[in-house]
């Protein structure tokens, strides 16, 4: 999980990692662990409230056409037994990420399309640059 | 970095252990699609 790579760098911003997923919290308990994360705050919306309150779509056919985005679905759903089921149209789910502090959304990045790699440092950095501003 | 971005203001209501770490201070918060 890139994410996890820079979690310490963007820690010593002062600014914490939460993530908000799409399967069962146990399901997630393990994934974390495995990626030595399992202190991460972290959210179990299988009902995607949360996705559609932050303005997260679902994909158009175009946006789901790079092999870097069903791939990595399909070899999960696939090769590794999970994916299908309960999650229904999940797969469609455009994703993103906000920096948020004390009710306001300092940065925000949603995906236009799934096999999106966002720099999370970057959007850390600017969320900082645009706090000091105001 | 790729995506549409952009400087919100409003934030939705957030589950009470993400809105007391975002009180503490500031959160990068990640929407995952799928574990894998």
């Amino acid at each position: 999980m890139e994410v996890v790579r820079h979690r310490h760098a963007i820690e010593s911003r002062g600014t914490q990692v939460a993530f908000v997923h799409m399967s069962a919290p146990e399901e997630a308990d393990r994934w974390f662990a495995r990626y030595g994360a399992d202190d991460v705050v972290r959210i179990s919306d299988p009902g995607r409230a949360l996705y559609r309150q932050f303005g997260l779509e679902e994909a158009s056919l175009r946006q789901l056409a790079p092999w870097r985005v069903w791939w990595p679905w399909l070899r999960t759903a696939v090769l590794k037994r999970r994916g299908f089921g309960p999650q229904g149209s999940a797969w469609k789910q455009l994703t993103g990420a906000f920096v948020v502090h004390r009710g306001c959304i300092l940065a925000a990045v949603r995906h236009r399309n799934a096999a999106e790699r966002p720099d999370y440092v970057a959007l850390v950095r600017d969320a900082q640059l645009e706090n000091t501003i105001r | 970095m790729g995506g549409h971005r952009g400087h919100d203001r409003l934030m939705p209501p957030l589950p009470a252990p993400l809105q007391e770490l975002q009180e503490q201070g500031p959160v990068l918060l990640i929407f995952l699609r799928h574990f894998g």
